[in-house]
């Protein structure tokens, strides 16, 4: 997760708004040294309204958006790894989330390197 | 202990920071006096820790009294439309899909937005703002110097933390501004002291003989720390007649007295949630210090002439050069008013001669100054002419070197000045009762003549490019410091004289006769000269300082600018104005500095 982000719209966004929540307290808790408390890996999504939603439910919206030529089967079988992992207070289990969203950046950065905008799934 | 505003639409940040910056302040909207760690409701999801929004950070900075020392914001808002800036969303498009997209444009960007707004009202508000990269802030908000960016968008506690301590260092340096606190002991303990005191809300007294900096103080430091909202207001008591001193603190009704023509508000009105320096608090008569006293005792002020009190909560910081103590015992300051002014933690600005390790540094600055100010732009554009030395002049090349003159050590691209080490020791050896004030006229002063003597000299023949070399020679230095020493050339003193265009046009329109006893030296000479012009400038402007002002500096000059110098001159204004009234012309009224 300590890569070089590039400033790809999409990525920035499932960064800020799923990776970065569900990962937030578990990076604390590994930084800290600490052991999370039970139910505190479990993270609260919000929608663009400020909403309640589930991370596969706003994962789905997010993936609407992706460029066409990503695969992001992977990416969406490891938020439900971590969603669970979080219900276990399993710290690792969470954090697992962080190489999975490292090799997503790669696959955009490959896919898009040097090629112009793509339309979204959803537009084709 | 540093106040922290967390502005994040989700509690995340707030709730890191109160777990690894314990030791930080908070402001909360629950207006609770104990902090968040410690509150019960903290475990039942309390939504009062921080501002989810801009309204809910606008209203709680309107309500603290001091303001956060620094604050965290977010980029990116989720918040339903009504909750987003702009409030007026007259560009918003009416088809779903382009306003969907202008939404979300509007959320991706909220920081910004926020910020801007921050800016209005809190211009010295440093933020630590939370981003991926630069790259999303524009070019705009970079330049921002109090806006400190925390690039990593998946934030660890670790990186915050570093930021927001990284954010309150830098911010503090961009306070101290331009102070040179040296190297002395007695510095460094008001700097210590200053630094604790310029958050307190209670009065700050400081006592200092003239020109050790007190208003420079007040000014760059006391209150850019203070936290509180407001701004500054700095007002001379000396130089304010005592009749009109009253209507000056605490301001006027129209019609309250005869000349009262509209409302005005006092000093205490204007500083109202920010700082009031007043100096020379120990002119004020017993009267107004009465009145001052329940001013502080009630943080509020009723004007001339009105019955209704209105809010004055000002951070005081009050300067003397006077022992306030010794005035109260001799019974010319009230003790209640002294006590109120908190004069267990007064601050004592040592004079430079207390502090003599740093009077090289402070030469040094002092020279670099004059050498930059607009005052010695024309000397100095006059040496570049007659001796095209430099190849590109670069003022920021400047150089002052304590020793004896060197052509190898001379800066390539700008005036290098050199002054003998036993020249300098003279100086650091020298009483300085002026302090600062005296110390930056003198530096003006050695260059003044310096390049006055240069300028009068011999051409430099072939236009051969040299280095820039000023020396300073012992006997100028001497000849400013003592009453005996060199005289001035003849061809410094007509140089000198082109560069004063004033005196030529007062001699145009009837003339002023000096007279100076011969061997006085230069520092003697030039003073006794400046006293006596002076005087014949506010006889002539019939003791009106402002007006005197407007015609020695032009119209931005003020009357608490020539009554400083006239202090500094010693001369009594009180006297000249009993000259005045009566008619008299006074030889001199200077008292001797």
């Amino acid at each position: 997760m300590s890569k070089l982000i590039p400033p790809h719209p999409w990525l920035a966004r499932v960064r800020h708004d799923l990776a970065k929540r569900l990962l937030w307290v578990a990076r604390d808790c590994r930084d800290a040294g600490r052991q999370p408390a039970p139910g505190e890996l479990v993270a609260t999504l919000v929608d663009d309204e400020g909403q309640p939603i589930d991370a596969i439910s706003l994962w789905n919206s997010l993936a609407e958006q992706a460029p066409a030529e990503i695969s992001v089967v992977e990416f969406r079988s490891a938020i439900v790894a971590c969603v669970d992992a979080a219900e276990r207070n399993d710290l690792a289990g969470v954090l697992g989330l962080e190489l999975a969203f490292e090799q997503l950046i790669e696959r955009v950065a490959s896919s898009l390197n040097g090629a112009a905008p793509t339309p979204t799934r959803k537009a084709r | 202990m540093p106040k922290l505003l967390i502005i994040d639409d989700r509690d995340e940040t707030v709730e890191l920071c109160h777990r690894h910056l314990a030791e930080f302040e908070y402001v909360t909207r629950c207006g609770k006096p104990i902090p968040c760690n410690v509150c019960e409701q903290r475990a039942r999801g309390c939504a009062l820790k921080g501002a989810h929004d801009y309204f809910e950070a606008a209203r709680v900075l309107r309500e603290v009294e001091r303001l956060p020392d620094l604050v965290v914001l977010d980029l990116h808002f989720a918040l339903p439309k009504e909750r987003l800036l702009p409030e007026n969303k007259t560009e918003m498009p009416k088809e779903a899909k382009a306003q969907k997209a202008y939404l979300e444009s509007l959320r991706r960007r909220q920081g910004l937005l926020i910020l801007e707004r921050l800016r209005a009202d809190y211009p010295r508000l440093p933020v630590v703002m939370l981003t991926t990269t630069d790259f999303e802030l524009g070019e705009q908000r970079l330049s921002d110097p109090l806006v400190y960016l925390c690039q990593n968008e998946i934030v660890d506690s670790r990186s915050l933390v570093a930021e927001i301590r990284r954010a309150l260092q830098l911010s503090h340096k961009t306070e101290e501004g331009d102070v040179f606190w040296g190297k002395s002991v007695s510095m460094a303990a008001v700097r210590r002291s200053l630094g604790i005191l310029s958050r307190s809300p209670l009065p700050t007294l400081v006592e200092g003989e003239t020109g050790t900096g007190k208003s420079y103080l007040a000014e760059h430091f006391i209150h850019p720390r203070s936290g509180v909202k407001g701004r500054l207001v700095v007002t001379d008591l000396s130089t304010i007649p005592a009749s009109l001193l009253p209507a000056h603190l605490f301001g006027t009704k129209k019609g309250a007295y005869t000349g009262a023509v509209a409302d005005q508000p006092g000093v205490f009105e204007q500083a109202h949630h920010g700082t009031l320096f007043l100096d020379e608090i120990a002119n004020l008569d017993l009267d107004l210090q009465r009145q001052l006293l329940l001013v502080l005792e009630r943080n509020e002020v009723t004007r001339l002439g009105d019955t209704t009190p209105r809010p004055a909560a000002v951070k005081l910081v009050a300067a003397t050069n006077q022992g306030l103590a010794a005035l109260v015992e001799q019974g010319r300051f009230r003790s209640d008013l002294y006590m109120r002014l908190n004069p267990a933690t007064r601050i004592r600005l040592p004079p430079l001669r207390e502090r003599r390790e740093d009077i090289a540094d402070l030469l040094r600055f002092s020279v670099l100054e004059a050498l930059q100010s607009p005052a010695m732009a024309s000397l100095v554009h006059a040496f570049l002419i007659k001796f095209p030395t430099l190849s590109s002049f670069d003022p920021s090349e400047n150089a002052v070197l304590f020793r004896r003159p060197s052509a190898k050590l001379a800066a390539a691209n700008g005036f290098t000045v050199f002054l003998a080490p036993g020249a300098l020791k003279r100086l650091v050896d020298h009483g300085w009762p002026g302090n600062h004030r005296e110390l930056r006229l003198f530096a003006t002063n050695l260059l003044v003549f310096t390049l006055c003597q240069l300028l009068e000299g011999p051409d430099a023949g072939a236009r051969s490019r040299a280095p820039a070399v000023l020396a300073l020679t012992d006997e100028l230095v001497d000849g400013l410091l003592s009453s005996t020493g060199a005289q001035v050339s003849e061809g410094a003193l007509a140089a000198s004289r082109a560069m004063s265009p004033r005196p030529t046009e007062l001699q145009e329109s009837g003339g002023v006769l000096v007279e100076i006893p011969e061997g006085l030296g230069f520092s003697t000479t030039a003073s006794r000269v400046e006293t006596q012009y002076l005087e014949h400038l506010y006889m002539k402007h019939r003791g009106d300082l402002a007006a005197v002002a407007r015609y020695l500096l032009g119209p931005l000059g003020t009357a608490r600018q020539v009554h400083l110098r006239f202090n500094q001159l010693g001369l009594k204004i009180k006297l000249m104005r009993q000259h005045l009234l009566t008619g008299s012309v006074p030889a001199s009224v200077a008292e001797e500095p």
